[in-house]
């Protein structure tokens, strides 16, 4: 495999996988609002 | 009606919307299309794309649906509808149920396929066979090939009333005890299986196990920049329209199960999160897989002539027997259980939106309206499964799974951004989000993505001979005329890959016959679907966007 097969592979993998993992690793980690529409609207103002 | 779905868990509704996403293309196109459009190099406009145009398109969508959803429409025609004050607009939504059927039609049939080929894998049935036997075996297992124009083979067949009895039975669980709870068990199992094979088939070494190339060879040829490609158009054509289809939009399947989350619940992350995750089972799993192997036992030279969409099925079982009957079983029913995974997951997300409608506009039950998109699945599929030497089967998949696709996906973004509004439309976006979404992409929504949206739409429908573009133009300008290529949009009409266009020959119907028939009946489905639209609008009163 020629160096620049292997750093345009090498690249690609770690920006899919960097994006991949930290959206989906703060999906998981934050909890999903239950709060109602006044709260959410109170919230937001 | 009332319509009380909702999705059980965050993990269960990003692993649906990825299962929706990732599908067959993820592991038998993408590898096609990098390594004939510039190997390494084409994954620049690849990304380049994912970002102005796929990431913009899952927010527009995420956002359609739940905004759809608050006013109780889960069904694209009802979520179009209240975009804007034009009565017109939820005839644009019926793309999203046309699109849904068309491509669930045919798409089931390629989904009973790797199901009997795990069945085909388990029991050992390649053990012993030559390469030309198992290719053989593909079209025995289609009814192919025996120069009669219908196309019947019982053991497809069967399974094919398999996969859609499976189909019926997840969707009329409900979205969350049917389709959420198969995403969970089928989306962890399909990267499991790509882990796999994926470490199996970068360890293949020359003289090891019957192969006679190291398989980084084929990660070579699939990665090797060729940065003169990048400004060939083709390229940037086939990059865009990769993007568009590995992540479902413009189906309408996206709208649906964004119809389910609630007022204040986040969707940007979500769609990044399920996107990003697309694109790792494309990139890192499907890249890795098919071409690797291939070339591994065949060469570089079989593959680049080759590649292409059976390849999965008429190749790779005749290769994994080269790993010992353990080992070839197990790769087998990785490979064919990952592909039967991805359908699947897919599959699901394309009866949704049908099933929805059937349920809100004719107040048929959730089981009832399973089984009869089950039934209309099965008789749309009739053409494709009989017929598919005729050319049927690609006529839908042209036509209901890419032409449409792409009108549907500018439709929405010029309703979503320049009707609805970008100001109402960036805060569909952003309500209730986990992350900041950068202003950039408001911008993007607005005048980017329709472009890139408008070229590939133009590309696909004047897309000259050999896709070049350079050349079509020099010849335009010399006053010659524009050379249509055979699968553009206008080629693809005027029946240019055909030589003889006679309907029948000594009797006998022609394929021209049968596109044509194929193409009065897909027009015929477009046409009824609008009609049901008209018709439930007529029934009842539909709730309208305030201004």
């Amino acid at each position: 495999m020629t160096w620049s097969a292997f750093l345009t592979m090498a690249l690609t993998w770690c920006v899919i996988s960097y994006f991949t993992i930290r959206f989906f690793a703060k999906a998981l980690k934050t909890p999903v609002k239950e709060e109602t529409d006044m709260e959410f609207m109170r919230k937001d103002a | 009606m009332t319509h009380q779905e909702k999705w059980g868990t965050r993990i269960g509704l990003i692993l649906a919307m990825a299962g929706n996403a990732v599908g067959l293309g993820n592991f038998l196109r993408f590898p096609a299309q990098a390594a004939q459009n510039g190997g390494g190099a084409f994954i620049i406009p690849y990304l380049i794309s994912f970002v102005l145009m796929g990431i913009p398109l899952l927010w527009v969508e995420w956002a359609i649906g739940r905004h759809g959803g608050l006013y109780g429409m889960h069904h694209v025609p009802g979520m179009m509808d209240c975009m804007g004050k034009s009565r017109a607009l939820k005839y644009a939504g019926v793309f999203g149920i046309f699109t849904n059927l068309g491509i669930s039609a045919y798409y089931v049939y390629i989904e009973s396929w790797t199901l009997g080929y795990v069945w085909y894998s388990v029991t050992g049935a390649f053990t012993g066979m030559t390469a030309q036997e198992v290719s053989r075996l593909f079209s025995i297992y289609l009814g192919t090939g025996s120069g009669s124009f219908v196309n019947f083979a019982p053991i497809s067949f069967f399974f094919l009333l398999l996969t859609l009895v499976l189909n019926i039975w997840i969707l009329s669980r409900g979205v969350s005890k049917g389709i959420e709870k198969t995403c969970e068990i089928g989306m962890p199992l399909l990267i499991l299986f790509g882990i796999f094979l994926t470490i199996r088939a970068l360890t293949l070494k020359a003289g090891v196990s019957g192969a006679s190339h190291d398989a980084l060879i084929g990660l070579n040829f699939l990665w090797q920049p060729q940065l003169g490609s990048l400004t060939n158009p083709k390229v940037w054509l086939a990059a865009a329209g990769q993007i568009f289809f590995t992540l479902s939009v413009g189906m309408g399947s996206v709208h649906v199960y964004a119809s389910y989350v609630k007022k204040n619940q986040d969707i940007a992350l979500n769609a990044a999160s399920a996107g990003w995750m697309n694109e790792f089972v494309e990139v890192l799993l499907g890249g890795s897989i098919v071409i690797p192997i291939a070339v591994a036992y065949l060469g570089l030279d079989w593959v680049q002539t080759n590649v292409g969409f059976e390849m999965g099925f008429r190749t790779l079982p005749s290769l994994f027997q080269n790993w010992g009957p353990l080992l070839a079983a197990l790769g087998g029913l990785a490979w064919f259980g990952l592909l039967f995974f991805a359908g699947i997951t897919s599959s699901l997300a394309m009866g949704q939106p049908v099933i929805s409608f059937l349920q809100i506009e004719f107040g048929m039950s959730r089981n009832r309206s399973a089984w009869l998109f089950g039934l209309i699945c099965f008789a749309m599929a009739l053409p494709c499964v009989l017929f598919y030497e005729a050319g049927c089967f690609g006529e839908y998949d042209f036509w209901a799974g890419t032409f449409s696709l792409v009108a549907f996906a500018l439709i929405e973004i010029i309703v979503f951004a320049w009707i609805f509004g970008m100001d109402k439309g960036w805060k569909e976006i952003n309500r209730g989000s986990d992350i900041k979404v950068p202003q950039f992409f408001r911008f993007v929504i607005k005048y980017i993505t329709p472009l890139f949206l408008l070229a590939v739409f133009l590309g696909s429908i004047f897309k000259p001979e050999n896709g070049d573009w350079a050349a079509a133009v020099s010849r335009l300008a010399q006053g010659s005329s524009w050379n249509l290529a055979p699968d553009s949009v206008l080629g693809t009409l005027l029946n240019r890959g055909m030589t003889d266009k006679r309907w029948f020959v000594d009797g006998k119907p022609t394929a021209v016959l049968f596109v044509g028939a194929t193409r009065i009946f897909l027009v015929a489905i477009f046409a009824c679907i609008a009609a049901l639209v008209h018709k439930a609008w007529k029934n009842h009163a539909h709730p309208k966007e305030e201004s």
